[in-house]
């Protein structure tokens, strides 16, 4: 077991033991790799926007369909279409919904 | 050319003050990314990302505070965030190893220095990094800006947008933990 003041004196070392640091230099070609990366970003960024316009121009023409068919759906004359068709099969077969038929 | 005319060219979009940015400053932003991030391939990518935020973001710089400031800070948030990101990869790594999915933890287990750090000093800043990725992100900041970037509590001040006494409060801290944490380790050593 180390005495306590050892172990402080250890403490103090490590601690200063980045005081005489050298400076280190940074890539000499380090502008180039920006310059490629941005470009990257750039290319990156061109691609993802297409491929949310495709998505956008899909949602709106799926919606556009569905608000259509929603429309046609909804709307009266289709329910007078079907209630003439239900004459047309009513006088086909010659039933009756009056008191005549019973 | 002067800081103010730099900033104008930066703003107007113009390369070659763009080339001048990265060729003045890279050196010393390199260093202060290196006190967080030792391994010096990722402390390159995040020197990298710290000229592009620079490039994405000059247009909105205000000049309330120096370049100089304005990068530090950049540099100390990118560094923060690569640390994050490493520690959530680190720790996705242990609980796939722990389902039982093999992962190169040694990716992620590499121990390094500085590289300026004196070759009689290394063994010793080995243990002082291991004991400072263990400070609170401000005490940390704080203690790497003035241990190797040599700033004064102003100028950390300014980089980390607080008040001379917090910065001085941050470094007492830091030490304190520092101290405390060596003190241990040298203990069970």
């Amino acid at each position: 077991m180390k005495n306590n003041e050892a172990i402080e004196r250890m403490v103090e070392q490590t601690m200063s033991s980045l005081d005489s640091m050298a400076k280190v230099e940074a890539n000499r070609f380090l502008y180039g790799k920006i310059q490629h990366r941005i470009a990257d970003a750039k290319k990156q960024a061109g691609t993802y926007s297409k491929w949310m316009y495709g998505l956008a121009l899909t949602l709106v023409v799926f919606l556009i369909v569905n608000g259509y068919s929603y429309n046609s759906f909804m709307k009266p004359s289709s329910q007078s279409n079907d209630s003439t068709g239900i004459e047309a099969v009513a006088t086909d077969y010659n039933i009756r919904s009056t008191g005549d038929n019973i | 050319m002067t800081e103010q005319q730099l900033i104008h060219a930066l703003q107007q979009g113009q390369e070659p003050a763009f080339r001048l940015l990265v060729e003045t400053y890279k050196d010393r932003l390199y260093n202060t990314i290196l006190g967080f991030i030792t391994n010096a391939e990722d402390a390159e990518d995040v020197l990298q990302e710290v000229f592009i935020a620079v490039f994405e973001n000059i247009g909105s710089f205000k000049s309330q505070s120096l370049l100089t400031t304005w990068m530090y800070r950049i540099a100390v948030t990118q560094s923060l965030d690569a640390i994050r990101r490493k520690s959530r990869k680190k720790r996705a790594a242990t609980f796939l190893s722990l389902v039982g999915v093999r992962e190169n933890h040694e990716k992620y287990a590499v121990e390094t220095v500085h590289p300026g750090v004196l070759a009689e000093n290394r063994e010793q800043s080995l243990v002082l990094f291991k004991a400072m990725q263990r400070l609170p992100e401000n005490q940390r900041a704080a203690f790497v800006l003035q241990k190797i970037e040599g700033m004064n509590q102003q100028d950390i001040a300014a980089v980390l947008k607080t008040s001379i006494s917090a910065v001085e409060s941050l470094l007492s801290r830091a030490k304190q933990n520092l101290r405390k944490s060596l003190t241990i380790f040298y203990h069970e050593k």
